[in-house]
């Protein structure tokens, strides 16, 4: 199941804020964004987090907290996460059997990468 | 950056230097080991427990999360004959793993915004049963540019913390990791350097010091006699939650 259907907005807080700059030694003030996370399904919560503008991790950091974000519209959803699990917005069988290596070493649990073959001489 | 260390200091800014929501915001939410303060070092004015008393001046040249990486890993066994115990984050690799989070840390001087893989793999139904690997997938778009003569790889120790802010382990790059001239590791056998040119580093292949260590005429770095990379302890268990990596 996909759940990207949802809009991201930005905005700036009325308060700016305080940091310090290692590199000038100086103590400055810098704008407050905050980010809102709407799903297109009404049932799910909106989300927000603010950050400095230019703060020196800002994707990094909003990246995460939208990881978060998705991992809480999955929860929200009422998914069990012992038999699901949630990756780039897919909500998918945690243990399906999917890729060729997966199945591989299900046919064949003694394949070659385990087991190195012998001829049947050397038998 | 950080908090400034004297002077005006607001709830505001402390959330705009660590992130977070813009309502419903508690202190609690700031206490050294949550959500949006890691547990390392530069935080530990931070009280750590939702009833300890907390208050602006703790947050006085608190560091934001950005030279850490700070995730909350899974575990996952293959099942099978020859099943295989993984514990860490996966965006891609290991499907049942959850993905990362925070993809940002700093290896030495030099930072890294786009890792997508961190997770240790051991053979057994619980691991521990023999063969061990350790996987971090670093930015692709580096490429060559961080390593070379001067490797910031090469006995990089990897430090990790709980959410306690507790050391848990302690992961050693090899002596030769990310050295790629001709000079220093034979020729021909550049292939073995690691992280590779894509910026994936593998534990198992962290091994030019096994190959030509013996090399009385192998140059430094190669000569030290013991340089492979090392695990302090475990299978990566401690992986399997929230932790935190210093690597600089």
């Amino acid at each position: 199941m996909d759940i990207s259907d949802f809009t991201k907005t930005t905005r700036y807080m009325p308060d700016d804020a305080f940091y310090f700059d290692e590199e000038t030694n100086e103590t400055k003030t810098a704008k407050v964004v905050e980010t809102t996370w709407s799903h297109h399904n009404e049932k799910l919560s909106d989300f927000t987090f603010c950050l400095r503008e230019n703060h020196e991790d800002y994707q990094n950091k909003v990246n995460g907290e939208e990881q978060r974000v998705m991992e809480k519209w999955f929860a929200e959803l009422g998914y069990n996460e012992d038999i699901y699990i949630i990756k780039d917005w897919i909500i998918k069988e945690k243990y399906k059997i999917e890729d060729e290596e997966q199945i591989q070493n299900w046919l064949k649990p003694n394949g070659a990468q385990v087991v190195e073959s012998k001829d049947a001489e050397t038998i | 950056m950080t908090l400034p260390s004297s002077g005006a200091l607001d709830f505001n800014s402390i959330r705009a230097e660590f992130g977070g929501p813009s309502s419903n915001v508690t202190m609690s939410t700031y206490n050294r080991g949550g959500t949006y303060t890691y547990a390392v070092p530069a935080n530990s004015n931070i009280p750590t427990g939702t009833t300890d008393q907390i208050e602006a001046s703790d947050f006085y040249g608190a560091k934001n999360t950005t030279d850490y990486l700070g995730n909350v890993g899974g575990a996952h066994n293959s099942g099978g004959k020859a099943p295989k115990q993984f514990y860490g984050n996966s965006n891609s690799l290991v499907g049942p793993l959850p993905s990362l989070s925070d993809q940002s840390m700093k290896v030495g001087s030099q930072s890294f915004t786009a890792i997508t893989e961190f997770y240790m793999v051991s053979d057994g139904a619980s691991g521990g049963g023999g063969n061990f690997d350790f996987i971090i997938q670093f930015d692709t778009s580096y490429g060559t540019s961080v390593w070379g003569n001067t490797s910031i790889w090469a006995s990089r120790q990897f430090k990790i913390y709980n959410s306690s802010g507790t050391l848990q382990n302690t992961f050693t790059m090899s002596n030769c990791a990310g050295f790629t001239s001709a000079a220093l590791i034979p020729a021909g056998s550049q292939i073995l350097m690691a992280p590779n040119s894509t910026g994936k580093y593998q534990e198992s292949l962290d091994n030019a010091r096994n190959n030509f260590g013996g090399n009385p005429s192998a140059p430094s770095p190669l000569q030290p006699a013991d340089g492979n990379p090392a695990l302090g302890f475990g299978t990566g268990s401690f992986l399997n939650g929230q932790y935190y990596v210093q690597a600089f």
